[in-house]
């Protein structure tokens, strides 16, 4: 249940509520492997040592043949970054696919539901309450995708 | 001092009255006070465009030839209900039976885009009315009469929205993130009509409103109307309380104020512009236009409990609502709003032009709205019915 709080007018309104508890990030690559790597259990580290879960989008491998997959790595930007770091050590070829949200501003309604959802603090509503994006805070965490009532946002590849 | 409705409107005629948007009129309150803006302005304007859950649209088609009485009908694809030999009545949230994310909302917004439509009826086969199908296209033009019925128009509060639980909700509300971080709310706060005149002195049955661009008239209380919450020392009520209904003619609408939308896990909405004026008739509604956002309050919801008591997390203010952080439960948490300020600031100003351009004159309500308290929950009742 739910404690009930009084009033709090006089409290810090303005903290950053996104300081608290940095957020994790998804990535998508592209792992080529050479053949005397395909059979690593990658997944496995990613998950054990840096806490990365990944998630296998496209596979293309055979035994003992050299393989390619596509995979999203979602966890903390600094683990990711040592998970990406470990997989070029083994020897596979990694391409990251850029993926960015993009806001077609002309059907925007300057509504604000995307912003409740942007825990990163990409998307803000201006003095003039118009929705802003501040994309180098953007951490494609795809939220506001759903978020948005009328469809103004999409992914791209 | 004090004047009227026709005084007001005799200016207007003449190009004498001074009208402000709330906006302005706030800033002009706290600058020169009550007293100046009392003997200098006649009429504000308020608005809002916030996310509605429920309307209902009503067509009237011409006579086929053979006649045809519809017995069944869809619109592309959604069903709609035949509601007299060649009316049909469209719920907003009816999903089409072949796309769940296409509702009557959509028919609502395609009809007023000027879009072609798809009719599909089936008619009763009677004596005068031999017609046993019909298929057609259709657009707003072919129609004879096209309205939409809006029973929960204007919302005068509403609340926060946030979520204690482990797991994210997607509500009407929003996407409601776990451990209380996030909130949402949808209100335009101090431009929303209801709030500058938050007992209905100058708003009744009757009174000519500005739906989307279009003729609107104000059709009395509306769903979940409940007038007797509980209010502040402004008179300002700390939850939903009143709600007015209304209807707009689809004709005149511009599509820039009339939205189709999707909450996922909720289903259909719109967004509709509505600005409404609201003339200085006296010193007590002088006051209540005088409120600003630091002065409505509003309560924090916990949607993690999906009962109809839910338990709440006290109370705050538009004012900290607007500055995208509030303190829920000792914990600084981002909110954000579901209703659109920019669309509802521009509602004020394109309202005040039409005034100025004298294409909008004020009108006296015919009834008052009924503010006793009377809202009824709706309880199973295990024996059978008594008539
Ligand atoms: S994807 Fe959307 S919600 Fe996520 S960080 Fe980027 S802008 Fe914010
Ligand atoms: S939710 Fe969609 S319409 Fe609303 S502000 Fe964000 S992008 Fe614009």
């Amino acid at each position: 249940m739910a404690k009930k709080s009084k009033s709090n007018d006089e409290k810090n309104i303005n903290a950053n509520p996104s300081s608290a508890q940095p957020l994790r990030i998804r990535k998508r690559i592209v792992l080529d492997f050479p053949p005397q790597v395909v059979q690593t259990p990658l997944t496995y580290i990613l998950a054990k040592e840096y806490d990365v879960a990944s998630n296998i989008l496209r596979a293309e491998i055979a035994p003992e043949e050299s393989g390619k997959l596509v995979m999203e790595m979602d966890g903390l930007p600094d683990m990711v970054e040592k998970a990406l770091g470990r997989i070029k050590e083994m020897g596979i070829n990694v391409t990251e696919i850029a993926r960015k949200v993009t806001f077609n501003m002309d059907k925007c309604i300057h509504c604000g539901a995307c912003v409740s959802v942007c825990l990163a603090g990409a998307l803000k509503l201006d003095k003039d309450y118009h929705l802003q994006f501040i994309e180098p805070k953007c951490t494609v965490c795809e939220m506001c995708v759903s978020a948005c009532p009328v469809d103004v946002v999409e992914i791209d590849i | 001092m004090e004047r009227t409705i026709e005084e007001i409107n005799e200016k207007i005629v003449l190009s004498k009255a001074l009208v402000l948007t709330a906006l302005e009129a706030k800033e002009l309150i706290s600058e020169k006070g009550i007293k100046y803006f009392l003997s200098n302005v006649d009429l504000v304007t308020c608005a809002s465009f916030e996310m509605l859950t429920n309307a209902l649209l009503y067509l009237s088609f011409g006579q086929t030839d053979p006649l045809i009485y519809f017995s069944e009908a869809y619109i592309n694809n959604v069903y709609s209900l035949p509601a007299g030999p060649t009316d049909l009545a469209v719920s907003s949230v009816t999903a089409s039976r072949d796309n769940p994310e296409y509702s009557g909302s959509n028919v609502i917004e395609d009809l007023v885009l000027g879009k072609d439509l798809q009719l599909k009826a089936t008619g009763k086969v009677l004596p005068v009315f031999p017609n046993k199908e019909f298929d057609t296209w259709f657009n707003l033009s072919n129609l004879n009469c096209a309205r939409v019925f809006f029973n929960q128009l204007i919302n005068q509060n509403n609340i926060v929205a946030t979520n204690s639980g482990d797991k994210d909700i997607d509500s009407h509300m929003g996407t409601l993130i776990g451990k209380v971080e996030n909130s949402t709310f949808n209100s335009s706060g101090f431009l929303n009509p209801l709030l500058n005149d938050p007992y209905c002195k100058t708003l009744g049955t009757g009174t000519r409103i500005w739906v989307a661009g279009g003729n609107a008239y104000i059709t009395g209380f509306g769903s979940n109307h409940n007038p007797c919450q509980k209010r502040n020392k402004y008179g300002i009520p700390v939850g939903p309380a009143i709600t007015l209904s209304g209807f707009v003619d689809l004709y005149k609408i511009d599509p820039k104020w009339l939205r189709a939308g999707y909450l996922r896990s909720f289903g259909p909405v719109l967004f509709v512009g509505v600005g409404v004026p609201i003339p200085v008739l006296n010193e007590e509604i002088a006051n209540y236009i005088s409120i600003t956002d630091d002065k409505i309050n509003t309560t924090i919801v916990d949607f993690s409990i999906p009962r109809r008591t839910k338990p709440t997390f006290g109370q705050c203010t538009y004012s900290e609502l607007r500055t995208s952080t509030v303190m829920i439960n000792d914990k600084p948490t981002l909110t954000a709003p579901l209703s659109s300020m920019a669309g509802a600031i521009q509602i004020c100003n394109i309202l005040k032009e039409a005034i100025l351009n004298k294409e909008f004159y004020l009108t006296k309500p015919v009834e008052d709205i009924n503010l006793k308290c009377d809202h009824k929950k709706l309880d199973s009742r295990l024996s059978e019915g008594v008539n």
